[in-house]
């Protein structure tokens, strides 16, 4: 069985900057796959060159066996893609946009309602039939974004901030979708900044810093690394920052 | 010129503080609003990234416009007069400007956040937005009327500061009249139903503005006589008609002092006017904020207070739906007929750009065939009747050239992350759409007309006239291949110019061809064949 993701060398630049410096990774199908950093570190890059959006890079990237730089579209037909903070046109119904993204993957109209439905209804987003996006809160919004990128039951997801603009109890429900998935054989590679919900749900993390790989295993194994007791200080020791009593003092004004 | 206008507002701090406002928070607010203003200058829509050589090549223009209006102050006999209408023409583009360019600025709220969580009073913010208007109107008024200043500079000179005067007067009475009903708008409306009027407004007012410019060709009007050069207008009851007349009244009762009462009545009637408008928007202007709060929020309602119902389709939705069901197959075609029927009867920026241009062949079509059925004769040549058929063109190619622009560019995304595997699906899909929308309702009106005008013989040049559009369609989705309402508006449709070219220098080359075979026996039905053949391949190739 070919592994979910497997990455060689990857190298990604803008306009000579150089943002990722030769990613080596390779996931299995099943995982939960947390992905996170600080910002800048390259995470939307490595997930845009996974979802196949973009080609301009240097490495060998396999996305369920299928060489995304070759054949991008072959990717996109078994993964789903969510966007962080993804504008949407916001004149059409949920049902129209789910319409338009269905059948972009060749399903057919009652396939899309019926499945549609089902993930609303789990994701308890609810609303009048023919009401427009542009009333949606940003939680309604993530909600419909999430049900678009599963309706075609894809085998692989990739995530940019899930979690984006979503009320407790609809962290709670994504939580255990991204779980039951995963149970299904579905891999699952998000980008998070909530910490906890990351300790808690991945079955493994990798951790990006400056474009490099600083840490990637279970969370015991990276706890057992560093000896921290949560996620919050294992990124803030791999990452250079400062906590607590450690952390410089911060006055508005200078000391008299 | 930004420094200078903000000097000037510095000047009069104690009359902002008269009206309740912070003078120095209003500077402050200003410049920065002007200094955002000028690094994305709205034009006709457009939102402009290069903002220095756009706004140069506007006010030049508008300059040029400026010199025509001189020719119009010197062809009327009665001064007054010339100056209403001069004064008329700037008032009408100015309102169609404010109302089409300034909307979003006005109900513009992300700096309201930041402005009101700050100590800002709502007097403060009502007046920097309305002076930050009156600033950016300034700009545009200012290259307009600058052209007859110099003139008068010329001729008279000691008629330039009443000049001057009245622009001013002008640029407040139309600022205060937009501003005013904007405000009206935003404290009787509820926010949700405030974004659509206004929408519709402005579909509204673009197209009135397009009517009025092709009215004098349509009706002939600078074809009837010299009677434009003993016009008079001004103190008479016509005068009292619209604002830029009054100040041809303030005109005639300066520099003719004892002048026609009419005039004198208009005069005050411009001047009260404007006092009566900037009035009218300092009242309006209490709760400001929290009014543009509630337009901000809209988008947060609940959905029991969605206005949305659950309605039965009405019939031009079930057309729309049948026609889809006839031209697309499901799938991506269906998806993207779908999809573009959708933006384009709903997005109001498509709307504004496409709708009221469709009006042009309708007046045509219209005119003709009115003046046809009133006045009975002849019908027209063969060569206009061509002409005419292939100016139709502009029902198809305007409707798909404005498709492929959008606002809301970056929702694109979604043709990326998805499988595009037929690019020529989605745009087969969005031709059917142009086609289902706009250009088989209103063909059907423009057709009738044409028949009526031109009697059955022209059944096969409309027929091969379809063939030749409907080909030019396929052409410019074959060489356009920008995906639905994906790129930024401010291309302003420069992207698919070569493609535009293209279409023009072949249906031009159809055009002549059409008229060439009307004078070989049998010429226009065989063509008629030739031309559907090549159309309906051109259409299945498109589809595989």
């Amino acid at each position: 069985m070919h592994p979910a993701l497997e990455i060689r060398g990857l190298r990604k630049s803008y306009y000579q900057k150089p943002v990722l410096f030769g990613l080596d990774l390779t996931v299995a199908p099943g995982q939960i796959v947390g992905y996170i950093g600080p910002n800048g570190a390259g995470k939307t890059t490595t997930l845009r060159i996974l979802g196949g959006l973009d080609n301009r890079f240097d490495g060998e990237v396999r996305v369920l066996g299928i060489d995304v730089k070759r054949d991008p579209i072959a990717v996109k037909r078994r993964i789903g893609y969510l966007p962080e903070s993804a504008d949407l046109y916001d004149v059409l119904t949920p049902q129209e946009f789910y319409d338009l993204v269905g059948s972009l993957h060749g399903m057919e109209e009652a396939r899309i309602r019926d499945r549609a439905a089902r993930l609303e209804e789990y994701l308890g987003l609810s609303y009048r039939r023919n009401q427009r996006m542009d009333s949606f809160s940003k939680g309604m919004r993530q909600k419909v974004l999430l049900t678009s990128i599963l309706l075609h039951d894809p085998d692989l997801i990739f995530m940019d901030e899930p979690l984006n603009g979503l009320d407790a109890n609809s962290v709670i429900r994504v939580k255990d979708l991204l779980r039951q998935l995963a149970d299904q054989g579905k891999t699952i590679f998000y980008s998070s900044h909530i910490m906890d919900v990351v300790e808690r749900i991945s079955d493994r993390i990798i951790l990006l810093n400056d474009g490099r790989i600083a840490a990637n295993g279970t969370f015991a194994e990276l706890n057992a690394l560093a000896h921290s007791d949560n996620l919050e200080n294992l990124f803030t020791q791999l990452t250079g920052g400062l906590t607590g009593e450690r952390g410089s003092r911060f006055s508005l004004d200078s000391d008299e | 010129m930004n420094s200078l206008l903000l000097w000037a507002v510095a000047r009069m701090a104690p009359a902002w503080r008269g009206l309740g406002a912070d003078p120095r928070a209003l500077r402050l607010i200003l410049a920065t609003k002007m200094k955002i203003g000028d690094r994305s200058l709205k034009h006709m829509g457009q939102t402009q990234g290069k903002s220095s050589d756009y706004s140069i090549l506007i006010y030049c223009l508008l300059f040029l416009f400026g010199i025509i209006l001189i020719f119009i102050y010197l062809a009327v006999d009665d001064k007054a007069t010339a100056v209403g209408m001069i004064f008329t023409f700037v008032s009408v583009y100015l309102g169609f400007m404010l109302v089409t360019e300034m909307s979003d600025t006005l109900f513009d709220t992300r700096d309201l956040m930041l402005l009101y969580s700050r100590p800002v009073s709502d007097a403060t913010l009502s007046l920097s937005r309305g002076l930050y208007v009156y600033l950016f109107a300034s700009k545009f008024v200012l290259p307009l009327t600058v052209p007859l200043g110099l003139a008068l500079l010329y001729l008279s000179p000691l008629m330039v500061p009443v000049y001057a005067l009245l622009c001013v007067l002008l640029t407040v009475i139309i600022v205060s009249m937009t501003l005013g009903l904007y405000l009206t708008l935003l404290r009787r409306l509820p926010p949700d139903r405030l974004r659509r009027v206004l929408g519709y407004l402005q579909v509204a007012l673009t197209t009135l503005f397009i009517v009025l410019y092709q009215l004098p060709n349509l009706v002939n009007f600078t074809d009837s006589g010299d009677g434009i050069f003993d016009l008079r207008i001004v103190g008479t009851p016509w005068g009292l008609l619209w604002p830029g007349f009054w100040l041809g009244g303030v005109w005639d009762s300066v520099i003719h002092l004892g002048a026609r009462p009419l005039s004198l009545v208009q005069g005050a009637l411009g001047i009260g006017a404007a006092a009566v408008g900037v009035r009218y928007y300092v009242r309006q202007g209490g709760n400001y904020g929290s009014q543009l709060m509630g337009v901000r929020i809209a988008g947060s309602e609940s959905v029991e207070d969605a206005s949305e119902t659950d309605a039965a389709p009405g019939f031009f939705a079930r057309y729309r739906a049948w026609w889809g069901q006839l031209t697309t197959r499901p799938g991506p075609e269906r998806g993207s007929y779908l999809f573009n029927t959708a933006l384009m009867t709903r997005d109001f920026q498509y709307k504004q750009q496409v709708y009221p241009g469709l009006i042009i062949p309708l007046i045509i079509a219209v005119g003709f065939a009115g003046r046809r059925l009133i006045k009975g004769g002849d019908g027209l040549e063969a060569g206009a009747v061509i002409t005419a058929l292939y100016v139709f063109a502009f029902l198809i190619v305007s409707p798909l050239l404005s498709a492929r622009l959008s606002e809301n560019f970056r929702a694109a995304w979604v043709w990326q992350t998805n499988p595009v595997e037929k690019l020529n699906a989605i745009l087969y899909g969005q031709l059917m759409a142009a086609i289902g929308v706009f250009f088989v309702p209103v063909g059907l009106l423009v057709y009738v007309c044409v028949w009526i005008v031109g009697g059955v013989a022209v059944f096969d040049d409309i027929l091969l006239s379809l063939a030749v559009i409907l080909l030019a369609a396929v052409i410019f989705q074959y060489t356009e291949r920008s995906l639905p309402f994906s790129i930024e508006k401010s291309d302003g449709g420069f992207h698919a110019i070569g493609p535009m070219i293209l279409i023009l220098f072949v249906g031009s080359l159809a055009g002549l061809a059409h008229y060439g075979l009307t004078f070989i026996p049998y010429g226009v039905a065989l063509g008629t064949v030739g031309a559907w053949v090549v159309c309906l391949l051109a259409l299945r190739g498109l589809r595989r």
